[in-house]
């Protein structure tokens, strides 16, 4: 069975490494992005099993991604995490809304983002 | 074709600043080598191990190792002149998604029209030229500057995903752990932080504390216990045990017993130091930390696993430690509420016994006539009357003058000084007691209010002075009663004239009690005979500067200077006095003056 593969995108290279080292401890292979655009552009080629996006990327934002994966026949159905320090309801709400599986709130903790990965994993694809 | 890549050049570093730019990052590999030609295969070789483990593609790799090689031994050639002495500095890393490889030679760069627009040699034989050209063709920027420590390139090339920036560098592997740490425990207390609003009490802020522990367990621990330490006040222990996972120090184990005792964290690691605890010996792994908040052992956090595969990591014990951390904040906090919630409820008592002052606790009026003069002053220290005072006529008209003190303060005193009030009253309109002694009065005051006090352990001090007036002399008698009370001063002109003392216990405590009455004559500014009584509470007396207490003599000696004619005056140095030599007054003041005219 092949490793599976959690695609990150995260303007932050020190946070971007944070969860490569989170990701590969856990098991599982990463592909980083530092913005959205180039996530977007190279996600059907990495075809992940799991996306984690930060919210405040440059360009498309973590919810215009959300939209836009959910919009593409290749990605509308990758579950995808969304780290944001925003705590509005509405952001939460728009979020949810645009198809984002799960919303962690930063300071993040590692264990439970693990947790929430090995969960999403976990079910049947 | 001509390469088209991002130059830049110049006297300074270009992007300095940036986090793309002229910053080297932590995973920067560092080479210092001669300027030796014989040096590069070694150092390529190493390059060409960071291509592979970066991800970049093989289609790629090749043309960066020749990149390499160029870039370096024009660096070597013309940058150090092939001089051994002198040194070329190598770095290479990855970030942001892009490869980065920066030479640094002691030389002054490239002439600049060949910086600026490289181009191949002619001659295709040529054994040199052609370095600049490869360099701009292959990379996505080249930028190349001059200063007076060299030359420096830094070679750019975009990889959308890097399967790993991470070279396997140990140092940036501790920092990101440390990191990672960081991240648990700034999240645990913005979790904690939360909940601090959002709990309804103690009790629920502590079990989200503890589902901040076991929210971060991986594995999940087979056991998880909190244990209450005595110092946890016991208003709010038996609430708190009620809380899932949540256990008083009676029931501890003696792993945690030690724990609390000592207020050192125990770790065991499939060692034998558990052996003989009766609940704890199941488990291989486990810690016990103390809570510990504000200096004070409160508890006590266990965590043990039956089967765990490896010990507790320096990591998981470090956070744990953290999360011990908010659940002594849980716990100091469910302490503070118990205070705060006495402060509180002592607060509105107060107010309370405010409002009950306010309105059934106000003197009336005196009765007025040109026989004589009464001053009814009152401060009431917690705004509460613990004392009362009234100048009242009896059924038959008779002037009734009266002090109480009730023991104790707050709602409880001004209820108990209402209740006399009422019974003050309705005893004081029956003409039967006008005519009995005075002392008689204080009985029957007495058997009322011990039918009701009785099974309260509180008490009244009573005096009452009931004065008659013979309007053929213009004198008076004075009976004078005393449940307890203070003792009542009586003035002539010529000074203190006499002071009775109580004839009976307080009110409220015997029901068999009698009372005696004392009675005196009045006389109006005759030098034998009182004119002036002082009735007050002992808390116009009692009070002290922190070393001695003011005391009845002096009040009697002060008195004796202008009480008779000038209460008012009397009153304000006697509030002055306590008011500028205490800190902290605890007791209500009160007085009541009578003279005869």
């Amino acid at each position: 069975m092949s490793t599976k593969k959690i695609l990150v995108a995260d303007d932050e290279a020190v946070t971007l490494r944070l969860h490569h080292l989170i990701i590969t401890r856990a098991g599982y292979e990463t592909a980083l992005f530092p913005d959205g655009a180039s996530a977007l552009d190279h996600a059907a080629e990495v075809a992940p099993d799991l996306a984690i996006l930060d919210y405040d990327l440059p360009g498309q934002n973590g919810l215009q991604l959300t939209q836009a994966f959910r919009a593409d026949p290749d990605l509308k159905d990758i579950p995808i995490i969304v780290v944001t320090g925003l705590r509005e309801q509405e952001v939460a709400q728009s979020l949810r809304d645009a198809g984002a599986n799960e919303i962690i709130l930063k300071p993040f903790s590692p264990t439970l983002l693990a947790k929430s990965m090995e969960q999403f994993l976990a079910l049947p694809a | 074709m001509e390469p088209s890549p991002q130059h830049s050049y110049g006297g300074h570093p270009p992007n300095s600043g940036s986090a793309s730019g002229f910053t080297i990052p932590l995973t920067c590999h560092r080479t210092r080598i001669a300027a030796d030609l014989t040096a590069l295969p070694t150092v390529r070789a190493s390059f060409a191990g960071f291509l592979a483990a970066s991800g970049v593609p093989d289609e790629d790799r090749p043309r960066w190792e020749l990149t390499f090689t160029e870039a370096t031994t024009n660096a070597i050639r013309h940058g150090a002149l092939e001089d051994p002495y002198l040194h070329i500095t190598l770095e290479w890393w990855a970030e942001d998604a892009e490869l980065c490889l920066a030479i640094t030679d002691p030389g002054s760069g490239p002439p600049s029209n060949l910086a600026h627009a490289p181009f191949l040699p002619e001659d295709p034989l040529a054994s040199s030229g052609r370095g600049l050209y490869i360099i701009a063709d292959f990379c996505d920027t080249h930028e190349h500057w001059s200063s007076p420590l060299g030359y420096r390139q830094i070679l750019r090339k975009r990889y959308p995903f890097l399967t790993t920036p991470l070279p396997g560098s140990a140092d940036l592997d501790g920092v990101l752990i440390e990191l990672a740490t960081a991240y648990e425990c700034m999240s645990a207390f913005h979790r904690f932080g939360t909940a601090l609003i959002s709990a309804n009490g103690p009790a629920s802020l502590l079990e989200s504390a503890i589902e901040n522990i076991a929210l971060v367990q991986q594995p999940a621990p087979d056991f998880l216990r909190v244990f209450l330490a005595p110092t946890i006040l016991p208003e709010i222990r038996d609430e708190l045990a009620t809380c899932r996972d949540v256990l008083t120090h009676e029931h501890a184990p003696p792993t945690v017993a030690n724990v609390l005792a000592t207020s050192s964290s125990t770790i065991w690691d499939r060692d034998s130091s558990i052996a003989g605890d009766p609940q704890l010996h199941h488990y291989s792994h486990g810690c016990a930390f103390p809570i510990i908040a504000d200096g004070k052992t409160l508890g006590c956090v266990v965590l043990a696993a039956r089967n765990r595969p490896s010990a507790f990591t320096p990591t998981e014990l470090s956070n744990l430690r953290t999360l011990t951390d908010l659940l002594g904040i849980a716990l100091a906090n469910a302490n503070l509420q118990v205070h705060r919630d006495d402060e509180s409820r002592a607060l509105r008592e107060l107010e309370i016994a405010a409002d009950i002052q306010r309105t059934l606790l106000l003197p009336p009026p005196a009765p007025t006539s040109p026989y004589h003069e009464i001053t009814l002053r009152h401060r009431s220290i917690y705004e509460v009357a613990g004392d009362y005072l009234e100048a009242r006529l009896d059924a038959h008209g008779q002037l009734v003058l009266c002090t109480i003190d009730v023991m104790g303060k707050g709602v409880s005193a001004a209820m108990l000084a209402a209740l006399f009030r009422t019974v003050f009253h309705i005893e004081l309109e029956r003409p039967e007691n006008a005519e009995k002694p005075l002392g008689d009065l204080l009985r029957t005051l007495n058997l009322a209010l011990t039918a009701q006090l009785e099974p309260l352990t509180t008490f009244i001090t009573c005096a009452l002075a009931r004065v008659k007036r013979d309007d053929a002399t213009g004198t008076a008698i004075a009976e004078i009663a005393s449940a307890g009370h203070c003792p009542v001063l009586a003035l002539s002109p010529a000074g203190p004239a006499a002071q009775i003392e109580p004839t009976g216990p307080p009110l409220g405590l015997f029901l068999d009690a009698e009372y005696t009455t004392t009675s005196l004559k009045l006389a109006p500014n005759n030098p034998d005979y009182p004119d002036t009584l002082l009735m007050v509470t002992d808390g116009l007396y009692e009070w002290n500067d922190g070393t001695t207490w003011w005391g009845w003599e002096n009040l009697v000696g002060l008195a004796a200077l202008h009480a008779r004619h000038d209460p008012d005056t009397f009153w304000n140095e006697i509030l002055e006095l306590a008011t500028c030599r205490t800190s902290h007054h605890s007791d209500d003041m009160t007085l009541l003056h009578y003279r005869i005219l």
